[in-house]
């Protein structure tokens, strides 16, 4: 490294429709290092850029209106603000909705940081009939302003000059003064800490502002030095507030964001009925939202599903080919065995699985970066609350009717993180079409062949799901959902760059974990059906058998003898392989197995086999999704202890029903 | 007349004087844009409410809607 490259940390904050991801994408080239923040589950995304001899290390918060801690994301964003202090934070500001990008600049410029302004998305404003005067908003705020057009990288260089020019210059800016009650509490305050010897090393301001907003941080500081002067100054503000005063300096700080919005903004023209507004007044309207919504959903559903079948049997005969070529190849050995029969299959269904997750990713890029999930989540948020979640989870629930692992990656649009992974931990337990072959089986083996059951699955699947999301938001995973204010963006077409990141970030990294968690589990239960098995001997000796036999006595309560346990492990791979793994263990072709099991199970068996199905574990792949998505293996496991109680309760409980209404 | 956001015509617009709710979601809300003293625009009435308020777009839910008192 050469001697002026000096490392250089930048923090980009923006609301949430600002353009922030993109303009991230901008300055690190698409390159972010992905992680978690350290204990959350909220993604964290760092990338670099070399300008002028420095190294910018760039950290793309999560979007906010404010760095009031309401959910993970927020406090992630306000902690990492405070206590790693970067040395310049770029604020990304949306020129068609100024005021909000106004208020979170103001709380920023309190607290200390040294701000450049980002003002994005000037040609949509033009487009309004608004020009902003960013001089004016730059001499308002006390600190550079770039206009921006990041859909077309217009003002890169210039945002990158500004942000090194604002580091060398090295002053902080002047922080925001407000008029009334607010500006006289705030100063009283202020004098006060900084008569603190004690609390010298920090920002009088912020630690004057965030002790009226009740912000958690300055409190434990004021508490652990023991300023008793700070202490009465702020029990005497709270008198005069009555009580409260955090309302009192939010309405201040939402007045002067207001006041310079206005004071920026020059209409040109008087404001149009927006083109966003009219697609609303059809999007949003009583009667049009519903069919329109489900229009969507089933567009989705298709273009993934339906798209990608080209593909996905194309996976299928590549891999049904190398498994053929690979047998004839290779010696017969256990070797061979194992990688044709233990190996190539769950490779194989990874890469079947691929192209329904690319060309799905692809459409929820475009719906997400379009606007429309903003409406879907205010649709559906009446119906969600019920089981504690908001509208913005009933679209990767429903797409888990597709397939689980579709819909736990989809949970991404899930903004808040605990909601997030409460929609993830409840999505397995949707029924997808891998379990429909063994209902199918089960009804037609011992239950007359009628529809009625399986219909009692999809009915129960639903009924768990509500159950669990409910149960863990009143628990592990409470709090963040608020009353419904969701802003609504406008309607823009997709950026490219977004879509792009979205799909290839998903993919590669489902591939990563899935891939490996894949075949080891494919090889495991491979070995666990054949090892022990002699020359030309049955399942029967092997080792999965002998396990299935220590654990029946714990099924015996459902009924279940070792043939069915055994073909339950198996099925832990994914459901598609638990017809197919009966008729190994039962002795039959796949053709016998509805008469094999007749003899293995009774309608009282049958039905508690099937919601055993429905709700344990789906597949690996699913783990391997929570694991990614969580980036946690805890929360992956948790998954599995999760569906392996619910299933063994619900099917003891249909068990014992079924026993009842037949004796 | 003091009325309930909820209650207003779309096309209306009218003025917040009050937002009936605890302290930690009058904040909220107040962050949103939602305070008294501030003009708010009814676009959209259906089984949500959609309003504009200082240039920027919010889908309340009905319950919401509820607790935000206006008046013309």
């Amino acid at each position: 490294m050469s001697e002026t490259s000096k490392l250089v940390r930048v923090a980009l904050a923006g609301v949430p429709n600002a353009g922030k991801t993109l303009i991230f994408n901008l300055i690190t080239g698409a390159r972010a290092r992905v992680s978690n923040w350290p204990g959350t589950t909220v993604e964290k995304r760092v990338g670099y850029r070399w300008h002028r001899g420095y190294r910018l290390e760039v950290v793309d918060l999560p979007g906010a209106y404010s760095l009031t801690a309401w959910s993970p994301e927020q406090e992630v964003a306000a902690r990492f603000l405070v206590e790693e202090k970067p040395d310049v934070v770029v604020a990304v500001f949306d020129a068609t909705n100024l005021e909000k990008s106004v208020y979170l600049a103001l709380q920023l410029l309190e607290a200390g940081h040294k701000l450049v302004v980002a003002l994005n998305k000037i040609d949509l404003a033009e487009g309004l009939g608004v020009e902003v005067d960013h001089w004016e908003l730059s001499r308002l705020l006390s600190c550079p302003v770039v206009p921006m057009v990041a859909t077309k990288a217009l003002g890169l260089r210039e945002l990158l000059d500004a942000i090194i020019d604002a580091y060398e210059r090295g002053e902080k800016p002047a922080p925001p003064r407000y008029s009334g009650l607010a500006g006289e509490l705030v100063e009283k305050l202020e004098a006060a800490v900084k008569s603190e010897e004690s609390l010298g090393s920090l920002s009088s301001r912020r630690l004057a502002v965030g002790l009226l907003e009740n912000d958690p941080y300055s409190l434990s500081v004021v508490e652990k030095t023991g300023a008793s002067r700070v202490k009465r100054e702020l029990e005497e503000a709270r008198l005069e507030c009555g009580g409260d005063c955090s309302l009192v300096v939010s309405k201040a700080r939402l007045d002067l964001a207001s006041s310079i919005a206005s004071r920026v903004e020059k209409r040109r023209a008087a404001p149009l009925r927006r083109l966003s507004d009219l697609v609303d007044a059809a999007v949003l309207d009583k009667h049009l939202a519903v069919p329109v919504l489900l229009t969507v959903f089933w567009a989705l559903f298709v273009f993934a599903f339906r798209a990608s079948e080209p593909l996905v049997e194309l996976a299928d005969s590549a891999v049904a080919s190398l498994a053929e070529a690979l047998a004839e190849a290779l010696p017969e050995s256990a070797l061979s065995m194992l990688i044709v029969e233990g190996v190539l299959p769950g490779v194989g269904a990874v890469l079947a699985l691929l192209p329904v997750l690319v060309f799905f990713f692809l459409g929820l890029a475009v719906v997400d970066d379009s606007g429309y999930m903003a409406r879907v989540s205010g649709l559906l948020d009446p119906i969600a609350s019920r089981a504690g979640l908001s509208g913005r989870s009933t679209l990767p629930l429903a797409v888990c009717l597709g397939c689980n692992v579709v819909g736990v990656k989809a949970a991404r649009v899930i903004p808040d993180a605990r909601e997030r992974l409460a929609a993830i931990l409840a999505a397995p337990f949707v029924s997808c079409p891998a379990r429909l072959p063994v209902y199918v089986a089960v009804s037609f083996a011992v239950l007359g062949g009628s529809l009625a059951p399986v219909a009692l699955m999809y009915l129960l699947s639903f009924l768990v799901v509500l159950g669990v999301a409910a149960g863990l938001r009143r628990t592990l995973l409470s709090g963040g959902l608020r009353p419904l204010v969701v802003e609504l963006p406008e309607y823009t077409l997709p950026a490219i760059v977004n879509v792009k990141n979205f799909v290839v970030d998903r993919t590669a990294d489902f591939l990563k974990k899935a891939g490996t968690l894949i075949v080891l589990a494919s090889v495991g239960v491979w070995a666990l059906l054949s090892v022990g098995v002699p020359e030309g001997g049955t399942v029967e000796s092997s080792l999965g058998a002998r396990l299935a036999s220590v654990l029946e006595p714990l099924f015996a309560p459902l009924g279940f003898d070792w043939r069915l346990v055994l073909a339950l492990v198996s099925g832990f791979l994914a459901k598609e392989v638990v017809v197919a793994a009966l008729a190994v263990i039962l002795g039959v072709g796949e053709e016998g197995v509805i008469e094999g099991l007749r003899e293995a199970m009774d309608p009282a068996v049958g039905l508690a086999f099937m919601t055993f199905v429905l709700l344990y574990t789906p597949c690996v792949a699913t783990v391997a999704a929570i694991w990614s998505e969580t980036r946690s293996v805890k929360w992956a496991l948790f998954s599995i202890a999760l569906s392996l109680l619910v299933a063994y309760s619900v099917s003891l409980l249909v068990y014992a029903v079924a026993r009842a209404m037949v004796a | 007349m003091a009325r309930k956001l909820a209650d207003i015509e779309e096309g209306r617009v009218v003025r917040i004087v009050n937002v009936k709710c605890g302290n930690g979601e009058k904040r909220l809300l107040c962050e949103m844009g939602l305070a008294p003293g501030r003009a708010v625009e009814v676009l959209l009435k259906g089984s949500v409410v959609v309003v504009s308020v200082g240039g920027s777009k919010l889908c309340l839910s009905r319950e919401v809607a509820e607790h935000v008192i206006v008046e013309d």
